[in-house]
């Protein structure tokens, strides 16, 4: 399967430049967006999940014209949207069977052992008969990636979907992910640069409706070696230091201040290299279009 | 803190356009209201009268509840929907500053909305007269006290109330459906209750019970003459006080308890989670490994559609408040189903057109509340919950989603439809009815209740899915909905044509069921569910899957969709929907003409300036008519091939006829020669009949005569009229002719002008640029006696019924003939035909004389449960007015039921009629209240065969005090008589209220009895002063007096005829000298019938003779007059009188015998 994107653009009736000129090219695995919020990392996920239209551009499925042949794309996808509903009076279970009858699996016995698998993987399996309204954020979290996962989708598109998990619930969901097969694709976007590089294969940064880098996590990395530099400061001088040095970063920790600067060369001042990771990228990136201030 | 969240408030709602909406919406219809003076007032009181803006006030705090509603209901509900609590929880915010600074903040805007009331009419007061709309003497001056007196006495604690009502229940319920459901129940329950204060005398109860203080206004200013209507301030004291204080204080309670109920933790953080207790430790599940997948065809799609729409119905109906809504309506429903219609106190028997008739009248609007309420709630429902980001990238077509919501709302409406069948159903059986009328409920079910709920529901549907916003979809759905409500309902405009989802009116009956309409109806209901899917189909279009926003993609999307089946499902519904439109108007506008109201209006003073200068013409009269009638009520069609004879009576020559043909098609034959004729008038043709001749003929005629009818002489001419009505109108038509049942004067066309169809409301003819019609004008002519021969034939299973003697009856070519024959004393015309599939019973009765006479009843098989109170109703008024008034003259007495839409009663000779909804057919006399008024009705028309068939009255205005006043008088005498004194009470004070009711409010100056002119006088007082009279001196000394009138002027064939100066010399003959000043009192003056004096006391009031003897009827009137200021404030209440009023249903086309005395 491969994702591709092309020159991709959308701005929305309020003036809001959503996507500008986005070309990706995806194949199957694991594919991270990263990006501020209002980045429009939803907007392009919608987009590809049939949910709103393109100004300009184009996406194809292998053969499948996605902003044109819609009932395509959705015979293959599981979707789990960022702060999505429920019908808060239908009970989890009830709810999973009438997807999975949607999603096209029409014998009940059948429908009836994937939605009970299913809300045991996600661990809502004591909670099935609940109404979905009763439901914690978490809970409905939990219950969203049960619904997206219905029906062996072959693009499966989730928007931060870890949003309010705790962290076991969290491993428990990427695990989850890890395991569907080699054959489908992945677009997962998400705050937290540290799961990208641990679960991506293959990575983009988007600020601005724009693809600022797209590539693999390693690449990236490595591409910043032996350019990056740490110094803790005091914290008023951090000015001062902003004048004189490109800064990417700066860390509170346990009250002193820490910053990172990308620089060709040693800028000597008390600066001691530093081993890059993906967030000194993503600084990099971003603040190339915007004002990173942490402080 | 309150300073700030007060402040908060007041700016949030400056920037929300709905406080503006509601401002503007209430600004502009109470000043249009004053401005063309559509408020109810009589003809003398001003309308911006004090008493009209405080009840203006006080309904409009009725409907300002739907303002409080929304804006209280959200001051707080809106933390919870923005899910703002957290930065409330978390802000130094104090209780009181932040529930006094919402509720104030709130309350503000309601108190400025409601005062949009008055500032509204007192613009209206000053543009009514500005623009030329109402004259300028039609306001008072307009004194700011007016309008700000009665807005901070009435409307204010009014929404005050209704602002602490809401505002607690949604801090209370965390929920913001409590107030649609609330506000529901409120309004139902305000409606009930003033149905039982409609029957209440307590006092005390109507002025306090309401919180919106108008049953109470309405009656403290009931029996208030103009002059204080517009001069008195409607000042809060006593009583309305009271009510002022008592809710006031009921609000400031409710508040007090929600404030100190109030709690931010649980207002914000919401119901305690239930954990369920788990199951541990079951086996785990194992996914299936390669489940069957399938994505496509038809199978798919019928599989996805029957679970989406499962879903969707799940998610209605496991809704609470949909059951307190439905639930609600329920009970308001089997309420008004239990008690049911009824006179006098008695209920009638549960009939299954009334159950649907009051249906169709009453709900259509809260059935369209409901419906539209929840086509929104479904059709937003995904992207109110957000759940559309998931279900909308699910893989079914958007037809499926699409048509799984709709199928949904089709099956609530069906659910709908079917309750008041259901509810009728119960009652009937509860109470233990026999006839439940399947048929009926089936027909009217399939005719009239599903198609227009299916129609509701395209509408709404397609509405909605256009409309992205909710609100603004209901906003637009309920706002076109009141409009189309308000053009008919007050007859603006009703070409049903363009109006969605209307159909031309009836009225479910017992004897016809819904009987020829079916087939206009049905029709329309085509035409309007096509429109309906094509509404939808086209709105659809628009269906929002997804994310989408703005028209743009939305335009593309509709782009996207229009091709393939839903362009060629587009294009054929449209097809079809002109082509069943094209034929409706083939039939209403072609086939028939269509005339607005205007138009109709216009016509009629077009004739009367045209032709009024005819109205004197001398004119032949008919002596005599040879009639062959044939009636085919199966196809509702009608001969007539009569020949009349005219003689002229007057002293002059006669060259012309002017002959109304009152929309007959008929042609006059003089010797098998047809007579050419000229029309003196023409009409434009109607705006929406495109297709008709430019100019239409009016129904009138000049016939030249070859030879002139000389003084003395007389000539014979034949008339040949068809009724065959082609096509169907836009309106009831051939109301006369039903399948089961068909009443038809014989079809012959009128001679002279009518003065009987002008227009007659002096605001209508002002409009038409008509004097104002001087209102002791005449409009009978002097009645006129004719011998008939008459032969008739109906269908075989019909009996036909004329006046007069029965020939013979025979059946040939499979039908009915009769020949009947009144050519001894005449009949006074005009008379009427029935042909009805009738079930008949027949007792011979022996009169006083000892001649035996033929009494039949003929009825409709399913009210048969009165028949033997008719029987000795029928038995004790011949035996008691032949014994008191003269012999009963005619050779048979026959008891009709007439149809739902007329004639209301008949009372021809040998021959009356009671109408099946309220004659007293269905009075179920069982229960509690065993006043007899089937007895009493046919005691009043019965009686009609001495005070109309014998003495015919004069054509002066105040002749009904013969033919109805002295026929209530004999029904009262006669159940005094045979039921005793307690029994007339009901009639008695029926009659009180009617004469009360019409006295308060004869602003015109109220007349005496010799010159009766309004309805009470006759209806009412006559009987009245009569009754008591007789209770005074005893009935022998007036039926006396009656006795001797009778004989005077009985069956006279010419001028003078009887008139109420030669009735009151009767009497004056026969009363003793004690009571002749009473009588003059009663007669000739126009003195309250409570202060009558009679007898001695009022000038000797010592006689003992006097005192013993303390008249039972006047304690009794001026009882009632004390309970009647109570009772008969409403103008409603003051329509029904006694038994001879007109029905509302009464259309124009039903033939009673008010038209021409003198049929050609």
């Amino acid at each position: 399967m491969q994702l591709s994107i092309d020159r991709l653009s959308k701005t929305y009736p309020n003036g809001v430049r959503a996507l500008h000129n986005v070309s990706l090219n995806l194949t199957n695995g694991m594919f991270g967006l990263l990006g501020p919020n209002g980045a429009g990392k939803s907007s392009l996920m919608r987009t590809i999940a049939t949910l709103q239209e393109a100004d300009s551009g184009s996406i194809r499925l292998d053969d499948l014209d996605v902003l044109d042949n819609k009932t395509g794309v959705r015979r293959l996808l599981g979707y789990l949207p960022q702060e999505f509903g429920v019908y808060p009076k239908i009970s989890a279970r009830q709810m999973l069977d009438h997807i999975a009858r949607l999603k096209g699996i029409e014998r009940s016995n059948e429908r009836r052992d994937l939605v009970l698998a299913l809300l045991e993987k996600v661990n809502l399996y004591k909670d099935r008969d609940r109404k979905l309204g009763t439901y914690s954020g978490g809970m409905k979290q939990r219950w969203g990636i049960a619904q997206a996962l219905i029906g062996n989708p072959r693009l499966i598109i989730v928007d931060e979907p870890t949003a309010g998990l705790d962290p076991a619930e969290r491993n428990r969901f990427y695990n989850l992910l890890s395991q569907l097969g080699e054959q489908t694709i992945v677009i997962l976007s998400t705050h937290i640069v540290e799961d990208v590089s641990t679960l991506c294969s293959q990575f983009a940064i988007i600020c601005h409706g724009e693809v600022l880098y797209h590539g693999e996590p390693g690449n990236a990395i490595k591409s910043l070696e032996e350019k990056i530099y740490s110094k803790r400061i005091p914290q008023n001088e951090i000015e001062k230091y902003r004048a004189g040095y490109p800064i990417i970063s700066t860390q509170l920790k346990a009250g002193q201040l820490y910053i990172r600067i990308k620089s060709d060369e040693h800028p000597g001042n008390g600066f001691s290299p530093a081993a890059p990771d993906l967030e000194d990228v993503y600084f990099t990136h971003i603040s190339t279009k915007m004002d990173v201030n942490t402080l | 803190m309150f300073k700030e969240i007060f402040a908060f408030e007041i700016r949030y709602r400056l920037r929300r356009p709905a406080v503006y909406i509601y401002f503007f919406l209430v600004l502009i219809f109470s000043a249009f209201s004053f401005a063309k003076g559509d408020v109810p007032i009589g003809e003398k009181e001003w309308i911006n009268s004090p008493v009209v803006l405080a009840q203006f006030s006080a309904i409009m705090s009725i409907f300002l509840m739907v303002a409080s509603a929304s804006i209280m209901g959200m001051a707080i509900y809106r933390d919870l929907e923005y899910g703002t609590k957290e930065y409330y929880l978390s802000y130094p915010i104090t209780k009181p500053g932040y529930f006094w600074g919402r509720f104030l903040g709130s309350f503000i805007f309601v108190a400025a909305i409601g005062a949009a009331t008055m500032i509204g009419a007192w613009l209206g007061t000053r543009l009514g007269p500005a623009f030329g709309w109402q004259p300028k003497d039609r306001y008072g001056n307009a004194q700011l006290i007016k309008y700000i007196y009665p807005y901070l006495t009435l409307t204010l604690p009014s929404l005050f109330f209704t602002s602490s009502f809401f505002f607690g229940l949604v801090s209370a319920f965390r929920n913001v459906k409590v107030i649609y459901s609330s506000g529901t129940l409120l309004f139902l329950g305000y409606m009930i209750s003033s149905f039982f204060l409609h029957n209440s005398h307590n006092q005390f109860v109507i002025y306090l019970t309401d919180p919106f203080n108008f049953n109470g206004l309405r009656a403290e200013v009931a029996a208030w003459s103009p002059d204080q209507h517009n001069h008195s301030l409607v000042r809060m004291q006593g009583l309305l006080l009271q009510n002022r204080i008592l809710w006031s204080s009921i609000a400031l309670a409710g508040l007090a308890i929600t404030w100190f109920r109030f709690s931010f933790e649980r207002f914000f953080s919401g119901r305690q989670q239930r954990r369920l207790t788990s199951t541990v430790n079951q086996a785990r599940p194992q996914p299936p490994r390669h489940p069957y997948i399938n994505l496509k065809g038809s199978r798919y799609n019928q599989k996805s559609l029957y679970t989406l729409t499962r879903i969707e119905i799940l998610n209605i109906v496991r809704d609470s408040y949909f059951w307190i809504i439905l639930s609600g309506g329920l009970i308001f429903m089997f309420f008004i189903f239990w008690m049911g219609p009824g006179r006098y106190g008695v209920p009638d028997y549960p009939r299954t057109s009334f159950f649907m008739g009051v249906f169709m009248e009453t709900f259509p609007f809260f059935l369209f509340l409901i419906i539209v309420f929840y086509t929104g709630e479904t059709v937003h429902r995904e992207k109110h919950t957000r759940y559309h980001l998931i279900n909308d990238t699910l893989p079914p077509p958007t037809w499926v989603f699409n048509t799984a919501k709709l199928l949904s709302l089709l099956a609530l409406a069906t659910g709908l439809a079917l309750v008041p069948m259901l509810l009728g159903i119960s009652v009937q059986l509860l109470k233990g009815y026999p006839h439940l009328n399947l048929t009926q409920y089936a027909s009217s079910e399939l005719v009239t209740l599903l198609p227009k709920m299916i129609a509701t529901v395209l509408f709404c549907y397609a509405i909605h899915i256009a409309i992205d916003n909710k609100f603004a979809a209901h906003g637009v759905a309920i706002t076109i909905w009141a409009v189309l409500y308000a053009l008919t309902s007050l007859n603006y405009f009703d070409y049903n044509l363009l109006l969605y989802s209307y159909t031309p009116r009836f009225w479910p009956s017992d004897i016809d069921g819904i009987g020829h309409m079916v087939r206009p109806v049905a029709w329309y209901q085509a035409y309007w569910t096509t429109a309906g899917l094509l509404l939808v189909l086209i709105g659809s279009l628009f269906y929002a899957r997804g994310t989408r926003t703005g028209l743009r993609e939305k335009t593309v999307l509709a782009r996207q969709r229009f091709r393939g089946w839903t362009t060629t499902g587009i294009v054929a519904t449209l097809l079809l929907f002109f082509t069943i439109g094209g034929y409706i108007y083939y039939n209403v506008s072609y086939l028939n003409e269509y005339l607005t109201t205007w138009e109709k209006e216009e016509r009629a003073a077009l004739a009367e300036r045209q032709l009024r200068r005819y109205a004197d013409i001398p004119q032949p009269r008919t002596t005599h008519i040879s009639m062959q009638l044939d009636l085919y009520p199966d196809i509702q069609q009608e001969t007539t091939k009569a020949l009349v004879t005219l003689a002229n009576s007057t002293n002059q020559t006669i060259d012309s006829l002017l002959v109304d043909g009152d929309g007959l098609d008929f042609e006059v034959y003089s010797n098998n020669t047809k007579l050419p004729y000229t029309c003196p008038l023409y009409f434009p043709r109607g705006r929406f009949d495109f297709f008709r001749p430019k100019q239409e003929p009016s129904d009138y005629r000049w016939y030249r005569l070859g030879n002139p009818l000389k003084p003395g002489d007389s000539i014979q001419l034949e008339v040949r009229s068809t009724v065959a009505h082609e096509g169907f109108e836009n309106s009831l038509y051939n109301a006369n002719i039903l399948h089961n049942i068909l009443f038809t004067g014989g079809n012959l066309p009128g001679l002279g002008y009518d003065k009987g169809d002008e227009l007659g409301r002096n605001d209508i003819r002002r409009e038409h640029g008509l004097p104002k019609k001087d209102p002791n004008e005449l409009t009978r002519d002097n009645p006129n006696l004719i011998t008939l021969d008459i032969t008739v034939s109906t269908s075989a299973d019909h009996i036909a019924l004329v006046p007069g003697r029965l020939e013979k009856e025979w059946t040939a070519n499979d039908r009915h003939y009769y020949h009947y024959l009144q050519n001894s004393s005449g009949v006074y015309a005009p008379f009427g035909i029935l042909s009805a599939h009738y079930k008949s019973s027949a007792t011979t009765v022996t009169l006083p004389d000892g001649r035996p006479l033929d009494v039949g009843i003929f009825y409709t098989p399913m009210n048969d449960l009165n028949l033997a109170d008719f029987r000795s109703a029928l038995k004790d008024g011949l035996e008691y007015y032949s014994r008191n008034f003269g012999p009963y003259p005619f050779p048979r007495l026959t008891l009709m039921e007439t149809p739902v839409y007329g004639p209301f009663n008949v009372a021809m000779q040998g021959e009356i009629g009671l109408i099946e909804n309220l004659g007293g057919w269905n009075a179920d006399l069982s229960g509690n209240n065993k006043t007899d008024y089937p007895y009493y009705n046919i005691a009043v028309v019965l009686a009609q065969q001495w005070w109309g068939q014998q003495v015919a009255p004069n054509n002066a205005k105040s002749s009904p005090v013969i033919s109805k006043g002295l026929a209530v008088y004999s029904a009262l005498r006669l159940v005094r008589q045979y039921r005793g004194k307690d029994a007339v009470t009901p009639f008695l004070e029926d009659l009180q209220r009617t004469y009360g009711w019409g006295h308060r409010t004869d602003f015109d100056g109220e007349h005496d009895l010799l010159h009766a002119n309004k309805p009470h006088l006759w209806d009412a007082r006559a009987p009245l002063v009569l009754y008591n009279l007789a209770e005074y001196i005893g009935a022998d000394s007036v039926n006396a007096a009656l006795r001797d009138f009778l004989q005077q002027w009985k069956f006279r064939r010419d001028t003078p005829y009887a008139g109420v100066a030669d009735l009151y010399s009767c009497l004056k003959q026969h009363i003793p000298d004690s009571e002749i000043s009473y009588l003059k009192n009663a007669w000739e003056t126009s003195t309250p019938i409570a202060e009558l004096k009679h007898g001695a006391s009022q000038s000797k009031p010592t006689t003992t003779h006097q005192q013993s003897k303390p008249t039972t009827s006047q304690t009794i009137t001026s009882q009632q007059s004390k309970s009647t200021t109570s009772q008969t404030t409403t103008p409603q209440q003051s329509k029904p009188t006694t038994s001879q009023t007109i029905t509302p249903q009464q259309s124009k086309q039903s033939t009673t015998p008010h038209k021409k005395t003198s049929p050609l």
